[in-house]
């Protein structure tokens, strides 16, 4: 068995760490807000629409990420325009809107022969396959997503609390909505090629929920999500090569695993 | 009606609203609401369940856009501090009072600051610094809900159901606290309440609602036997059994 030191010499190893590091920043940020918001189920239904992107991305003969990425952008602009000109509840929007998400993916994906040997990869991930050219434009996302959570995040604390109380404050909450919902979306989209589809929302969820078990504060919440987070990443990812596991499904259940321990010392 | 609204409207006017409606789809929530407040009042807004109170405040607040009528706000957005009947904030999320004082104070511009915002002293809010917002009790968080707006010097507060869930002392406390505030700072009072006898303590107007406007004017003018009646429904007599059985 390879030592550590020679595993994480590595390139492919390298690029994924730095890979699942990046991404992992992103949303432990943002699952702070997910988690306070309580979107999982949009977290759910736009990962999962995802599909129906990348399928369109290779119909198209463009590249799949960044075709999915758009299309998820749209998705959750979409969810809120409808929510706003309806009297539905927005889980019953977001119910549909994943229905209908999921079943233009599998509906294009079965016209698509060559596609379905990559399923296993958009389902699950491939953190061992990112490319530089990957990691580069998920540090620029990254850097955007920073850039405007760090912006707005006592505007999404105050909206949270009480929509009417945060307009009287002079915030635009309509803009915030939409942006939210589009920044969400453009991470979830960005964070597929590390843990795929089916388990992205769980990136958007456990760190925010560590964060609540250990922090004081919001600050605190913040942190530990972040801290969290990344040691999910760096540890999943090298756990993955030593018992020749996906790295997606290490990565997420690392970080199960630091969530049920913190929470167990937080009861006590 | 609009020309009607304005020679209503003189600089001692802070809200002047005539014949206001509002309707969602085919429910009326209040309709020919026509009152005046005035700078520097404290006002109280009362009424039974569903009278459509929350509502009006809200059209006076902007927040909502009548569905007839007219509204005439002699005031500036940024002169308001508003305080919610209820906030959305999860109990097991861990926000500071100091973090929520901050946030609310400057809600735009990059993170949280350590700086922390001049609030008034004399609600004692000093000792809740570093609790969290969700374990705080229903008087301590009107009491951080009041030193966050005034953080922002208003000139106008309004207050939706202000003293709900707070203990008889707490409410006590509350309530000499705003007194001061209009008569010392001279800050305008517009509160929603249930409590009658609160608000015939410190309010200097009222207005009674229940769908439409029942009466206004000033506390022992409007509060007779027969205005209860046509505000609640039911004689002043069962209103009082029914008060004194649910405390």
């Amino acid at each position: 068995m390879d030592s550590l030191i020679t595993v994480l010499s590595y390139p492919f190893i390298q690029r994924a760490i730095i890979a699942g590091c990046i991404i992992a920043i992103s949303t432990a940020f943002l699952s702070v807000f997910v988690t306070l918001r309580n979107m999982s189920f949009y977290a759910d239904a736009i990962s999962h629409s995802a599909l129906a992107g990348i399928a369109i991305g290779i119909m198209l003969g463009v590249a799949p990420f960044p075709a999915a990425i758009v299309f998820c952008v749209f998705l959750g602009l979409g969810t809120v325009y409808i929510k706003n000109r309806s009297t539905v509840s927005i889980d019953t929007i977001i119910g549909v809107l994943f229905a209908a998400g999921i079943s233009l993916g599998v509906a294009l994906i079965s016209r698509l022969q060559e596609f379905r040997t990559d399923l296993f990869t958009f389902l699950f991930g491939d953190v061992l396959a990112v490319t530089w050219n990957d990691i580069l434009v998920s540090t620029v996302l990254t850097i955007v997503i920073l850039i405007y959570l760090l912006y707005t995040s006592k505007q999404l604390l105050l909206s949270t609390f009480s929509e009417d109380f945060s307009i009287v404050r002079g915030i635009k909450t309509v803009w915030l909505e939409y942006s939210f919902f589009a920044i969400t979306a453009l991470t979830i989209a960005m964070s597929i090629k590390v843990v795929g589809i089916i388990l992205i929302t769980g990136l958007l969820i456990i760190p925010g929920a560590i964060g609540k078990n250990l922090g004081k504060s919001f600050k605190q919440t913040v942190f530990w999500s972040l801290i969290f987070s990344v040691f999910s990443a760096i540890s999943g990812i090298i756990i993955s090569y030593y018992l020749d596991i996906p790295s997606g499904p290490s990565i997420i259940l690392v970080g199960a695993s630091c969530f049920i321990i913190t929470t167990i010392i937080r009861r006590r | 009606m609009q020309k009607h609204s304005q020679q209503h409207s003189n600089k001692s006017t802070l809200i002047h609203t005539d014949h206001l409606s509002l309707t969602y789809g085919e429910t009326k929530v209040f309709s020919d609401v026509c009152i005046s407040v005035d700078r520097g009042s404290f006002s109280s807004i009362v009424g039974p369940n569903g009278a459509g109170k929350t509502q009006l405040m809200r059209v006076m607040l902007g927040l909502v856009k009548p569905t007839d009528g007219v509204i005439k706000r002699n005031y500036k957005m940024s002169d308001v501090g508003y305080v919610p009947q209820k906030l959305f904030i999860d109990p097991s999320f861990p926000i500071t009072v100091r973090e929520f004082l901050i946030t609310y104070l400057s809600p735009k511009g990059f993170w949280i600051s350590n700086e922390m915002p001049k609030f008034d002293k004399n609600l004692m809010v000093e000792d809740l610094i570093d609790k969290q917002v969700g374990k705080l009790s229903g008087g301590q968080l009107q009491r951080v809900m009041l030193s966050a707006v005034l953080s922002t010097k208003p000139k106008i507060l309004f207050l939706d159901e202000f003293s709900s869930g707070v203990d008889p002392h707490g409410r006590s406390e509350l309530f000499n606290q705003l007194h001061r505030l209009n008569e010392v700072d001279k800050i305008s009072i517009i509160m929603i309440s249930h409590d009658i006898e609160v608000t015939s303590q410190y309010a200097d107007t009222v207005f009674c609602l229940n769908k439409e406007m029942v009466c206004n004017g000033r506390p022992h003018e409007v509060f007779t036997a027969e205005n209860f009646e046509k505000m609640y429904g039911i004689p002043l007599t069962k209103l009082k059994q029914h008060e004194h059985r649910n405390g």
